[in-house]
């Protein structure tokens, strides 16, 4: 019962804690701009961070180390240093979009401009990876992220034409106006916010804090396979709720508050009251992801003393890079930088940076003298391979898209 | 390697920044017609925000965001617009035309933000009525380069 219990708890938590400001804004501009032509980006996404994560996990229930131990061991110490100094740019990156997401989203409950707010969420964000044991911390933002399911909701009640939705969903083309260039630079900004590195980074630091072990694979695959998709699902649901409601109107989805118009529409002030609940706990929840895992990756890059239920001071430096990254974020946020455009440069860099991250898991996955018989299966080996192939395309495609769209434009 | 990577960034940030001057007649047509659809978004944004508005459906707060961020919108793109050097007699006719509309609309949004900020919630639909002429007008700018 107990087993059954952490299960449930583990896959409403894998499914709340999925969606975060990248996967929000993303998926409303794409879907106000190309409808559902790119929804099948998202399915590949949503594949590929269930296949990895899963590797991630195993890896870490099986030998106790995290990913980014399996970087600096695989990769050696100098292309480990660049995947660290990468990781920790996007991370910051993130972060700031995240922390200003958290304060967008108290703007939009009190229209208290959300500049004012940053140093009072960061200061919040401080006292809970200070004071919170790190399982009720997950557990807590993932469950209340849980309210983004308004979006699903929000879809039934605005009753759209679901064969017109599934059939532009399924037969993708580029609508007329739009270049080839672009759609393809948005179709990569989908599949890094799906696959986003911090993601696996705190997943698996996430295993070791929790002390998995073999008995764990279970509610690790359960997490994965049943959370990360119906997850997926609520990402396709923002997507399609601006493309019922803002598509038609030519909107063009540049503020988080554009994001709920179609929660409104639908479903009214309790709508956008469960929206603002969940846009706080899913933004917030994803700032101490975001933070931890920049603690993380230094940490274990460095080989330092790690985690937040040990003492502070026996994981000192871990702290400090935790502090230090904190304020980065706020000052950054706070020069004023547009929170949505943090967003969309995060998740495109985050797709240029995923061979780093991805490959050594996949290694370490892979060796027999570290998993034993938890090693790869030939099928999770395929379908790894695959992704590594579609992840070094976009990766190298990124920069050169980016500069050719001018961001998407 | 920082004498290739100082350069490259530069060139990455000049590849990604705003449109710069129009030289000719057709990429200041490209522009008033890429200005014209931005509009078109914002006016988009503003009436789905008053209609569910006008339905109770939309708290206070949220409402008085949204409106003011769609006017801070509209005025930054008439701000990039009207910064733009027509090149010729003809362009000079299509950005005369294009600012009438982009005027209108802005003042019209401003009103708009006044209005929620007083929580005059019931003059919102009568002060967006005009928009949809407005964004008809607007079309024919918006499919100039089709």
């Amino acid at each position: 019962m107990k087993k059954l219990l952490q299960i449930a708890l583990g896959v409403l938590t894998a499914i709340g804690g999925f969606v975060d400001i990248g996967d929000f804004v993303t998926n409303s501009l794409v879907g106000a701009r190309f409808g559902m032509g790119l929804a099948w980006v998202v399915v590949v996404g949503v594949i590929g961070i269930v296949t990895y994560a899963e590797m991630a996990g195993r890896v870490a229930a099986i030998t106790k180390r995290a990913v980014f131990d399996a970087v600096r061991e695989r990769l050696g110490a100098r292309m480990a240093l660049a995947n660290l100094g990468a990781s920790y740019f996007i991370n910051l990156l993130t972060l700031t979009a995240e922390v200003a997401g958290v304060a967008v989203a108290i703007q939009l409950a009190t229209s208290v401009n959300y500049l004012l707010w940053v140093p009072i969420v960061g200061l919040l964000i401080w006292l809970v990876i200070w004071k919170m044991p790190f399982s009720v911390m997950e557990n807590t933002f993932g469950i209340l992220g849980l309210f983004l399911i308004v979006f699903a909701v929000a879809l039934w009640k605005l009753a759209p034409d679901w064969g017109q939705l599934f059939d532009a969903a399924s037969h993708p083309t580029v609508p007329s106006g739009e270049g080839h260039p672009t759609w393809i630079y948005y179709g990569i900004a989908l599949f890094g916010a799906a696959m986003t590195p911090y993601e696996v980074f705190f997943f698996s630091s996430g295993a070791i804090e929790e002390r998995w072990g073999r008995n764990d694979l279970t509610v690790n695959r359960f997490n994965v396979f049943i959370g990360f998709p119906l997850g997926g699902l609520l990402s396709l649901a923002i997507m399609a709720c601006s493309a019922v409601v803002l598509q038609p109107h030519g909107v063009e989805v540049s503020h988080a508050s554009q994001v709920g118009l179609p929660v409104a529409v639908a479903l009214g002030k309790l709508g956008i009251a469960a929206l603002l609940i969940g846009f706080f706990a899913a933004t917030f929840g994803a700032s101490l992801e975001t933070l931890l895992s920049s603690g993380y990756t230094f940490a274990q890059y460095f080989g330092w003393t790690w985690g937040t239920e040990r003492p502070a001071r026996q994981a000192a430096r871990f702290h400090t890079v935790l502090l230090i990254t904190l304020f980065a974020a706020m000052a950054l946020a706070l020069t004023t930088i547009d929170p949505v455009k943090v967003t969309e440069y995060s998740v495109v860099l985050s797709a240029a940076a995923l061979p780093l991250t991805y490959f050594p898991i996949l290694v370490v996955a892979n060796d027999r003298n570290y998993m034993g018989d938890k090693a790869n299966s030939r099928v999770s080996n395929t379908i790894a391979s695959i992704y590594l192939v579609i992840i070094v395309a976009a990766a190298t495609a990124t920069i050169p898209l980016m500069i050719a769209t001018k961001a998407g434009l | 390697m920082r004498r290739t990577v100082v350069p490259a960034l530069l060139a990455l940030a000049a590849a990604t920044a705003c449109a710069g001057p129009s030289r000719t007649d057709d990429d200041f047509r490209h522009k008033a017609a890429n200005t014209a659809e931005t509009i078109q978004g914002v006016i988009g944004t503003a009436q789905i925000a008053v209609a569910a508005a006008s339905e109770n459906k939309v708290p206070g707060p949220y409402l008085s965001v949204t409106l003011a961020e769609v006017d801070d919108d509209a005025a930054a793109v008439v701000d990039t617009f009207d910064s733009v050097q027509p090149p010729s007699k003809t362009a000079d006719k299509l950005r005369s035309r294009l600012d009438t509309l982009l005027q209108r609309t802005t003042s019209i949004l401003d009103d708009l933000r006044i209005a929620v900020r007083r929580g005059d919630i019931a003059s919102l639909p009568k002060i967006a009525a005009p928009l949809t002429n407005l964004d008809t007008k607007l079309q024919p700018i918006t499919d100039i380069v089709g």
